[in-house]
């Protein structure tokens, strides 16, 4: 099967207040159209993980770190300048954050419109995003701004942000981290029907174990050492 | 529903229209900014539009006022009427009209309907006179004046109204007084000044002058002396016995008479020096002054020298060219010379010049004219010949015409109408008053009359003490717009910062979607540039109010087409260029502060 991202002997160290953390990737595979979660608590390198795989950090150094987009391109990411970046985030991978991550003075369309406008090459079609909005149930929601939806319903939106990019994956950190159980679940389920319907891999960081292992198709956490002062963090693969 | 069309609505310009987005969506927190700006740019703007409307109306009323362009003589002397005609070709000059002396242009003026009288100066007036052409008046015609406000004030009258004008004079111990009636064709508005002045021709100056010189007027009915001519020579021609002349009576003859040189004329000298041959036994004597001319006075000293010889006297005149003119149109040149053969006739004819001609074309009893050209120009004086003349060519005359006639050659005489006799015409007038024919030429003007030795007055310098006026209040202007536009910089980039600083969870949101890092600074920086914009245009409508209200306040003590305020739109402009350009480096600080902070901690920080 094809892989979304392929990555072999990726590491990148942070330092924060004095204290050193090393994140190790011996290995790493995200399978076009998968549903990869990556768990573990709170300082284990999980947000690390997803702002290397989100081109937030670039790694220290890496053996490979290829990204293929959907029409076959393989992109090497180690080493690319900045404005390569910004372009390969911009056509190839959505982001989910905790809180949303939404334009709060814009209106939920105009939210939708703006994600749709950056990627003009691979633009999803009308009638598709349509299709998602009224999936998401915001057909009511979007002359609104953020601030006037609840928590879930800030969170569909940017389910349907992410979507409107029409990336390759979705990218999402604690999606429902600031949602109750039950709602957590509504808008897990949602993010894959979506990402389903739209041929998009998701990949989601998340605390909550129980909530993605039934039903992601690989689930990654880390192995955390500590030598000489220095705290190192392994991915690992654990289902 | 069209979503497809949504995005249509974010191009072009997506950065610029998210910046705007965002002003619109806290559009208090914007109207605020924009008010600030307003506040410490209106007052700005209001002053400058007061100290540029102040200078502008300053200047173009000097520069309109056609007393500011008039250029005045500081000394008295005889300009003569010549000058006069010389000056009047310059194109630096749009009027000059001569100036008679002081004492002759103070008259009394009584409105008699209304009873009341005042003390007027005279100027005079002619066509292209600015000061009464571009203050509401005309050119008065004969036995008309234009009045200045005061004038008309104080004598209560209106125009068609007719004063009379009244000037006094003491002759032989006798008080006289003569009058002429005017009629006001025009009152002036106050710009032309304060005093009580009439404005009439130069002819009315010219007669009450000469009214107060003894003089007659006979076109106003003024009686007086009429200026008769004098007789002028160039010297005496003496003949007698030579024995009777030694040096005694040399030294005597050249002492205290007004002569100064006493030479023998050679017998083969006399024709060309005297006009006539010598005569046997006769020695001749040429007596010359140390000035240009002598007078009866003169010839009556030499009598008392030359009493008790038997030498004579005779008036003499270098030789002076003259232009006979006959009834039937002939025209003939002579050498004027004086006829002692004539002395003794002295034959008077009825006012007629007395002549000698040797001329077979001018027997004796031929009427003709002469004129003596040069300075009388025109002057034609009748003459009857008699006699012959032993010199072709000569024209004799007897001493006092042909000192008449001499006159005639070196100032412009007239003849008397009734009588013939010639009259003495002025020699020149005391002053002028000018015009330059803008007010650029003044100093123009100025220049060329001070090389001819006229030092004059002038107001072209009031013009500079505008233009330095404007170079003060325009450094005072920048000084103080230095306070506010530091004022208006510091409350707009403290509050772009502000606000760059709080959108920094949003930009970093959006540099994680993919905006490119130029994209990410153009958010800020296209709000400063609009909150600029908009607090500029506060600002200048601020100021558009504050200048209709108060051009309306001040709208009685405005002329037509005057702007108590206006903004020249280059400093204006250059005032926003910097405010903006400040007001974007600012923000070009808070997003390369946001730029360089760590994208990750970023994201994060904005979870909450």
């Amino acid at each position: 099967m094809a892989s979304v991202y392929r990555l072999k002997k990726v590491a990148i160290e942070r330092s924060k207040g004095g204290a050193s953390f090393t994140l190790l990737v011996p290995e790493f595979d995200v399978p076009r159209g998968s549903f990869t979660a990556i768990v573990g608590q709170s300082g284990c390198g999980k947000s690390t993980l997803l702002d290397l795989l989100g081109l937030v950090l670039a790694p220290d150094s890496a053996e490979k770190f290829e990204l293929t987009a959907r029409d076959g391109e393989q992109i090497e990411i180690f080493g690319e300048s900045p404005r390569r970046i910004s372009q390969i985030r911009r056509q190839h991978l959505g982001y989910i954050l905790q809180s949303g991550g939404l334009m709060p003075f814009l209106s939920v369309a105009k939210n939708l419109a703006m994600a749709r406008m950056l990627n003009p090459k691979r633009q999803i079609e009308p009638e598709a995003l349509e299709e998602m909005v009224f999936h998401l149930g915001l057909e009511d929601h979007l002359a609104k701004k953020p601030s006037q939806l609840s928590g879930g319903q800030r969170q569909r939106v940017a389910i349907a942000r992410a979507i409107a990019q029409n990336p390759d994956i979705i990218l999402a950190d604690e999606p429902t981290g600031s949602v109750d159980k039950f709602t957590a679940v509504k808008i897990r389920d949602l993010l894959l029907s979506c990402a389903k319907r739209a041929n998009v891999s998701v990949l989601m960081v998340t605390h909550d174990e129980s909530l993605v292992r039934d039903v992601a198709d690989s689930v990654y956490s880390f192995e955390l050492t500590q030598a000489s002062g220095q705290l190192k963090s392994s991915l690992q693969r654990i289902s | 529903m069209a979503l497809s069309s949504l995005h249509r609505s974010l191009r072009p310009f997506p950065v610029f229209r998210l910046a705007l987005a965002d002003l619109r969506d806290e559009w208090l927190l914007s109207f605020c900014i924009c008010l600030a700006t307003a506040a410490v740019l209106a007052p700005l703007l209001i002053l400058f539009g007061l100290k540029s409307g102040a200078i502008d109306i300053l200047r173009n009323r000097l520069i309109e006022d056609p007393r500011n362009r008039e250029v005045r003589p500081k000394i008295t002397r005889t300009y003569p009427e010549a000058w006069f005609s010389e000056i009047r070709k310059r194109p630096d000059v749009s009027f000059v009209i001569p100036l008679t002396r002081g004492v002759s242009s103070t008259v009394q003026a009584v409105n008699n309907s209304a009873g009341s009288e005042v003390q007027l100066d005279l100027s005079p007036t002619g066509a292209g006179d600015a000061i009464v052409l571009e203050n509401g008046g005309r050119i008065p015609r004969d036995n008309e004046c234009v009045l200045s406000s005061s004038a008309a004030g104080g004598l209560s009258t209106k125009v068609g109204d007719k004063i009379q004008i009244r000037t006094s004079r003491r002759v032989d111990g006798q008080f006289q007084t003569a009058q002429l009636d005017l009629r006001v064709a025009g009152i002036l508005d106050l710009r032309a000044g304060g005093a009580d002045v009439a404005y009439v021709p130069l002819k009315v100056l010219e007669a009450v002058e000469q009214y107060l010189d003894g003089g007659a007027v006979p076109e106003y009915g003024w009686p007086g002396k009429k200026p008769l001519a004098y007789p002028e020579h160039d010297g005496a021609l003496l003949l007698g016995p030579a024995t009777d002349m030694d040096s005694t009576l040399e030294r005597r003859l050249v002492t205290d008479t007004g002569f100064a040189y006493l030479s023998t004329v050679k017998p083969d000298d006399m024709v060309k020096v005297a006009g006539f041959p010598p005569a046997e036994g006769q020695t001749y004597w040429l007596l010359r002054p140390a000035g240009a001319a002598v007078r009866t006075e003169n010839f009556e000293e030499l009598a008392d020298r030359l009493r008790g010889t038997q030498i004579r006297a005779i008036p003499w005149i270098n030789n002076l060219p003259v232009t006979l003119r006959t009834a039937d149109g002939r025209q003939f040149k002579r050498m004027l010379k004086v006829s002692p053969e004539v002395v003794a006739e002295v034959a008077e004819r009825a006012g007629k010049f007395n002549v000698r001609a040797a001329d077979p074309d001018l027997p004796p009893g031929t009427e003709c004219q002469l004129a003596p050209g040069a300075a009388s120009g025109e002057l034609l004086v009748t003459a009857v010949t008699s006699g012959q003349s032993a010199v072709p060519g000569a024209l004799l005359v007897p001493p006092r015409e042909a000192g008449l006639l001499r006159l005639a050659a070196t100032r412009r005489l007239l003849a008397d109408k009734e009588t013939g006799q010639l009259l003495l015409t002025r020699r020149g007038y005391a002053g002028f008053r000018m015009y330059a024919k803008s007010i650029d030429q003044v100093d123009r003007l100025r220049a060329y009359l001070e090389s001819q030795e006229i030092p004059v007055f002038h107001e072209a310098e009031r013009i500079n003490d505008v233009v330095m006026l404007d170079r003060q209040l325009t450094r005072f202007f920048w000084f103080i717009a230095a306070i506010g536009i530091a004022g208006a910089i510091a409350t707009l980039a403290a509050s772009l910062y502000a606000s760059a600083e709080r959108k920094s969870y949003e930009l970093s949101v959006l540099r994680l979607l993919g905006f490119t890092r130029f994209e990410i600074v153009q958010f800020p920086a296209w709000q400063a540039l609009v909150l600029t914009a908009l607090g500029f245009a506060l600002s200048l409508a601020v100021y558009a109010a504050a200048a209709a209200t108060l051009q309306g306040v001040f709208s009685d003590q405005l002329n037509v087409g005057e702007r108590l305020m206006f903004l020249p739109s280059t400093p204006v402009a250059l005032i926003f260029a910097t405010i903006a350009a400040l007001a974007v480096l600012s923000s070009f600080l808070a997003s390369h502060r946001i730029l360089g902070s760590d994208l990750s901690e970023s994201l994060r920080e904005g979870t909450g």
